[in-house]
């Protein structure tokens, strides 16, 4: 498939090619075998269809087990009510033989039912959970090939809710739709042998099925706007206990305990009223449901008991009525079901499509070079970028000096970090040329580029994994030696040796544990380890404290010595280490030059530095799981719930 | 090509009004229409004590005592609907013996009749039972709810750090829902399976007793160890599931959020191998639920059929024996044996929801245990009975001799005693953990000290009520907390009652006016929308607007600035200025340009306050205060910060 991560890499230099893409962990399953139909204009269905080829004979084997499952279930009450009826002669005629005949395939029938019946529904789920799997490696490794553009887009919550809970409705559908078609299949064969024992019989026994189903749809139509609220009040129940646990310290300094125990008593005072409501409502319909169905045997007895009377019926076969009657319930409330699940299935495959279709916005070009030991000459000329219709960097020309430490400066908003990002390829400049070693960085692998230029940015994340796993994100073969010295050179060994379990302590969730600093100096020992010839840090010391700054400055020159190395800054400290400042001004070069000939030459470079009052706030460069909105939030909370409640009743076959 | 993004289930609820997504369409209407059917509850007005009410220890017994007498009723409904409920297959023996083998119609219209009433009784009875418990189900939960939430409230701060968020939302949620489980639909249920068991057993042995006792003995301990067995072995597979689902969406989260990560460091074809490996453990952990799923339940269809199977043979040899000519008068019948056959599904139903129950009771169980742990914990800072309202708060601060330990571990102040005039501004500086924090803490009152006195305007804070206290203090800790809801709800957060006016001025004090303007939803954006999504810089000042807006007499900043940039941090201590006129303040910051704005600086170390003066003063020392200043001065040698 075109669209997914293939992983091989065309490469010219074959020669002493280094690793790029360092990968320390053992593949222990098989990478899907198949991908979505790319025709977009095919149905949710057809695009489906390369994912159940690949698993057509275990589906079909599958499926095959479950018709002739559903074959030896229908048999079962026909021998019963047999049985029954050869009993009397038995007894009284000594009719001994077809009597013990009967019985016996009874139970070899119901031994095979049981087989069959574990095999069918084994093989049918284990071919399910396969496409959910496949679907979920697929829409993964769909993921990591999109641009940053698709990730400044996107909201992660979404994201999440489709690669979850859209494919487990795809999968839901997939298992239950051959199980449930064959139980409406044999509805047919079970009507066709109450058919062929007594036309009117059958009506009368079938007469509250329809009943049934109709109470059913309505009930289902009252109940919905019912548990829908019940599950929203039970969110906001949640969201409120939440933040009076995360937030206790806000509540207790403003004394505001009793408001927040109306205002939850409030929200538990709807859930009750929502609750009774949903109790009223079943109380009405559950007993005249679960009695209706009686009925129809009360009708077959009475009208079944007059045709043996009559003698037009044998009493077995009234038996076996009544057997068929419980069986014929169950395809009539499928059929709804399987409708509505296939509303469902159809709705989520859309919305997992939409991503599996969400084309990468910056790929290899055909006939890519490596470039295996840059020196680090860089060169942006005439480069243009907007975000939208601002535009940002305008005819944008300067070159740095293998080597160089160079620092940009400029107010927010002048493109400093765009400038960064470019340089690795993360966005596309619309025009103009970006070179490392007068190779235009489009012609180089992006693996390469990225392989040679290292960032850090000012609010580094951080994986909830230990932090010596954090430090070798991009050398995850790293010794723990060389660990230590990137700790070290980035001022981070004294604090982490300080943690509960060093090396090995796992960052808490989304790094909070730590302070900003300890992030980013996590964050600045993550970019050394990998040493790449380029290396840029955006902002990356802002949250540092004054005397722990100098000391990663000591290390920072030194290892600075052997690259090019870009500082974005705002604090003078950190400027003063480049051996020259590139001054920014509205997308455009105002000035270069040392710390000082600037200082001295060019009135807006103090100008810009004393600028305290930035207005503009920097975009958000994370996707932060704060960033989700009320109503994200509130849904979270709600499917938390939802999925809770659906895993205990998982649990319970009956 | 993004358009159908935003567009989930159809309809995102902030469009009409309703808080989350997921209606579909053909419901909405009715959806809008019970919840404009809603009532308000804007009346409830509760009442909230910082002392916790002189109560019993939880327990199930006496949480359930006040409703005795109605929990009797729902148990005697319970007993009459299963009593009507076996009816059937008994009125199907007589219709065989008495009405179809004699062919007498007359017999079985009132064999009909008689069961359609009972029908009609059962469903009446029943109606009425699962309405009555229900109600008291939920009245119960939600007392429990306001007991266990009134409780978080009264529990002092030390009890939120040491627990686990997660395990004290799930006191709240999911133990309160084992427990409602348990009172609506487990005892209920448990006294009707068991009488059901019963008589189901009663009615067996009047058709025939061998035959019950082979039921008893053969087929219902084959069923009851298949069940138990099926609940022990399923109860860990689903939960090994949960977990694995737990572990793709935690790396799938953490690939989404760290994306810019992942592909800088060219991270993908390894995270691609890794969340395969996750997502194949999770499937292997979904075929192994399968397999034991579908080998339980057609493990229980078979046992149904192979019981039939055996009543058959063995009624047959029965009937063989006591009833060769089949008289319907006999000791045992045709009827009585499809009697029989029919009730064998009905005999095991009680068996495996009993197996059910016992599950459902131990998780309730457990739930009460968890409950009755939470709320027989006492806030360890606790309100005196004869604690005093002080209402004109001048904020006049004296520590006498004050240390404090956090559980009894070392002490992290010893012996500090110190005065902070009212309306004086004071800054606490000095190396991480040296107990900075745990002095503002202490004044506030979310501890209490290990020995030693403080004293708010000569009154001793133990001698304070709690409300009183906390009304004239405001504190802005490091990482502001924003609840969700609009700006404005969140600064109004500190005083209800404040007019938007009050807000406006408050956010105007701060300076964070002309940001919020800006927003083109103004003070309603939401704090967590993305897209408007605040800076850490811009929260903070939220969280100043707040505390001002409160009008404390005594301000506490705990490490404010830590977090923010430089810009937000000028931004902030301009506020400070604002802030601090007229209030006794507490300011503790690492960074020098916000400490240096207090009239006296303290530097505190491990071994208590070690200097304390006024800026010049510390200077003047040569100390460690004029150490860090050199630093300071040195790094930040030409900018325009001071």
């Amino acid at each position: 498939m075109s669209t997914t991560y293939s992983g091989a890499e065309p490469v010219t230099n074959t020669a002493e090619q280094p690793n790029f893409e360092p990968v320390n962990v053992t593949p222990r399953f098989d990478n899907p075998r198949a991908n979505v139909d790319p025709d977009q204009s095919k149905n949710w269905f057809m695009r489906l269809v390369p994912i159940l080829l690949v698993n057509k004979w275990p589906f079909t084997i599958g499926i095959s087990l479950t018709i002739f499952t559903m074959l030896l279930s229908v048999a079962l009450p026909a021998i019963i009510g047999e049985i029954i009826n050869v009993l009397p002669a038995a007894v009284t005629e000594g009719e001994q033989e077809y009597f013990l005949t009967l019985i016996a395939g009874l139970g070899v029938l119901s031994l095979f039912r049981f087989v069959f019946g574990f095999l069918s529904n084994y093989q049918l789920s284990r071919v399910s959970n396969q496409l959910e799997a496949d679907l979920r490696s697929t829409i993964y490794n769909h993921l990591v090939t999109l641009s940053f553009s698709f990730y400044d887009r996107i909201q992660t919550g979404q994201v999440i809710s489709r690669a979850n809970s859209d494919i487990k409705a795809i999968q839901m559908f997939l298992m239950m739709a051959p199980m449930m078609l064959t139980t409406i299949m044999s509805f047919v064969f079970a009507a066709a042998y109450m058919l062929s024992v007594n036309v009117t019989l059958t009506l009368a026994a079938l007469i509250t099925t329809p009943i049934v189903y109709m109470i059913s749809i309505k009930l289902r139509k009252i109940m919905f706007p019912l548990s829908w609220l019940t599950q929203a009040h039970q969110a906001d129940v949640a969201v409120i206990v939440d933040e009076n646990i995360n937030g206790q310290r806000i509540v207790k300094s403003f004394a505001q305990e009793k408001n927040q125990l109306n205002l939850l008593a409030k929200a538990a005072k709807k859930l009750q009223w929502v609750q009774v409501r949903s109790i009223d409502v079943s109380s009405i319909y559950n007993p005249v449901i679960e009695n209706i169905t009686v009925i129809g045997q009360v009708l077959v007895w009475v009208y079944g008991g007059w045709l043996v009377i009559q003698g037009e019926v044998e009493l077995g076969s009234l038996v076996a009525f009544n057997m068929y009657i419980m069986m014929i319930q169950m395809p009539f409330r499928f059929l709804g079901m399987l409708l509505q699940m296939e509303q469902r299935a159809k709705a989520s495959a859309g919305r997992v499509f939409e991503i599996l279709d969400e084309k990468p916005e910056i790929v290899d070009r055909p006939g890519t070079v490596a470039l295996l030991h840059p020196e680090g000459h860089l060169q942006f000329s005439n480069v243009n970028f907007a975000y939208g219709d601002e535009p940002i960097l305008q005819d944008l020309n300067f070159s740095i000096a293998a080597g160089e430490t160079v620092a940009i400066v400029g107010r927010t908003g002048s493109g400093k970090s765009t400038i960064a990002r470019l340089l690795s390829r993360f966005y596309e400049a619309e025009t103009g040329t970006i070179t490392i070693d007068n190779v235009d960085i489009r012609d180089l692998g992006l693996k390469n580029l990225h392989y040679h230029v290292g960032q850090v940015l000012d609010e580094p994340f951080l994986f909830s994994i230990s932090i010596r796993d954090n430090i070798a994100y991009g050398r995850p073969e790293a010794s723990m030696d060389e660990i230590i010295a990137a700790a070290k050179a980035a001022q981070a060994h004294k604090f982490i040796t300080h943690t509960a379990k060093g090396y090995d302590t796992v960052v808490g969730e989304r790094g909070y544990t730590l302070s900003g600093g300890q992030r980013q100096r996590l964050g600045i020992a993550r970019a050394l380890l990998v040493n790449p010839p380029v290396l840029v840090l955006d902002d990356a010391t802002s949250a540092i404290d004054v005397k722990v700054e100098s000391a990663i400055h000591d290390a920072l020159v030194n290892l600075m010595a052997h690259r090019t190395t870009i500082l974005i800054a705002h604090r003078l400290s950190t400027i003063s280490l480049a051996e020259r400042v590139i001054l920014l001004d509205e997308g455009k070069v105002l000035a270069t030059g040392t710390h000082q000939e600037l200082l001295a030459q060019v009135p807006r470079y103090s100008e810009i530095l004393s600028q305290q009052d930035l207005s503009e706030v920097e975009e958000a460069t994370e996707t932060d799981i704060e960033d989700e909105s009320d109503g994200e939030y509130r849904g979270r909370i709600a499917e938390q719930i939802r999925l809770k409640g659906k895993d205990t009743t998982e649990g319970d076959p009956s | 090509m993004m358009g159908g993004w935003h567009g989930h289930g159809g309809g995102k609820g902030k469009n009409d009004g309703l808080p989350f997504a997921g209606i579909p369409p053909e419901v909405r209407e009715q959806t809008n229409a019970l919840m404009a059917k809603e009532p308000d509850f804007s009346d409830l007005k509760l009442t909230f004590e910082h002392r916790a009410p002189d109560e019993a220890s939880f327990g199930l017994m006496n949480f359930l005592a006040p409703y005795k007498y109605r929990m009797f009723g729902a148990l005697l409904l319970v007993g009459i609907t299963e009593m009507l409920l076996l009816m059937g297959p008994y009125l199907v023996k007589v219709a065989i013996d008495d009405a179809i083998i004699p062919k007498d119609f007359t017999v079985l219209l009132w064999v009909a009749l008689i069961w359609v009433a009972s029908l009609f009784i059962a469903a009446l009875v029943s109606g009425f039972r699962q309405r009555y418990v229900g109600r008291l189900g939920q009245l119960l939960v939600y007392e429990l709810r306001i007991r266990v939430f009134a409780h978080f409230q009264r529990l002092s701060l030390d009890f939120f750090t040491e627990e686990k968020a997660g395990r004290l939302m799930s006191r709240m949620t999911s133990d309160i829902e084992a427990l409602s489980n348990l009172l609506q639909t487990g005892l209920v249920n448990l006294v009707a399976q068991t009488l059901s068991l019963i008589f189901i057993i009663g009615i067996l042995m009047s058709f025939n007793v061998d035959l019950t006792l082979i039921l008893l003995v053969i087929s219902a301990p084959i069923m009851l160890v298949m069940t138990v067995w099926f609940k022990s072995v399923s109860g860990k597979a689903y939960e090994n599931v949960r977990n694995r689902i737990a572990e793709v969406l935690s790396d799938l989260q953490e690939s989404l959020s760290g994306m810019r990560l992942v592909i800088s460091f060219n991270r993908m074809k390894h995270n691609i191998i890794k969340h395969r490996n996750t997502v194949g453990d999770y499937r292997d952990a979904n075929n192994f639920t399968a397999k034991i799923s579908s080998l339980y339940s057609s493990g229980t269809m078979f046992v149904d059929v192979a019981t039939t199977i055996i009543i058959l043979t063995v009624g047959y040899f029965i009937l063989l024996d006591v009833n060769p000519t089949l008289d319907p008068n006999g000791a045992f019948t045709v009827g009585a044996l499809v009697a029989f056959t029919n009730l064998v599904a009905r005999f095991f139903k009680p068996i495996s929801q009993l197996v059910n129950l016992y599950n459902q009771f131990q998780s309730g169980n457990a739930a009460v245990i968890k409950l009755r742990d939470l709320l027989n914990t006492p806030p360890s800072v606790e309100e005196k009975p004869d604690a005093v309202d002080i209402n004109d708060m001048q904020g006049d601060i004296k520590l006498q001799n004050v240390s404090f330990a956090y559980d009894s571990s070392e002490k992290v102040l010893k012996d500090v005693s110190l005065h902070i005039a009212a309306g004086e501004s004071i800054s606490f500086v000095g190396p991480t953990g040296a107990g900075k924090s745990t002095l503002a803490k202490l004044i506030a009152r979310f501890y209490d000290p290990t020995s030693g006195q403080i004293l708010i305007d000569n009154i001793d804070v133990k001698d304070i009520s709690i409300e009183s206290l906390h009304r004239q203090l405001g504190v802005v800790p490091q990482e502001p907390f924003l609840f969700h809801g609009t700006i404005k709800e969140n600064i109004r957060f500190s005083r209800p009652e404040a007019t938007d006016e009050d807000i406006v001025a408050a956010c105007q004090a701060v300076g964070i006016i002309d940001m919020i303007d800006r927003l083109p939803l103004g003070l309603d954006t939401p704090c967590h929308e993305r897209g408007s999504s605040l800076s850490a810089g811009e929260r903070q000042l939220l969280a100043l607007a707040r505390a001002f807006l409160s009008r404390p007499r005594v301000l506490i900043l705990d490490e404010a600035t830590s977090n923010v940039d430089q810009q937000s941090e000028s931004k902030i201590e301009r506020a400070l200025d604002t802030l601090l006129e007229g209030r006794t303040a507490i300011i503790i910051a690492h960074r020098l340009a916000t400490a240096m704005r207090a009239d006296i600086i303290a530097v505190i170390n491990h071994q208590g306050i070690m200097e304390i003066g006024t800026h010049e003063e510390l200077l003047a020392l040569e100390g460690y205060y004029a150490d860090m200043y050199q630093t300071w001065m040195i790094q930040n040698e030409g900018t325009v910060l001071v």
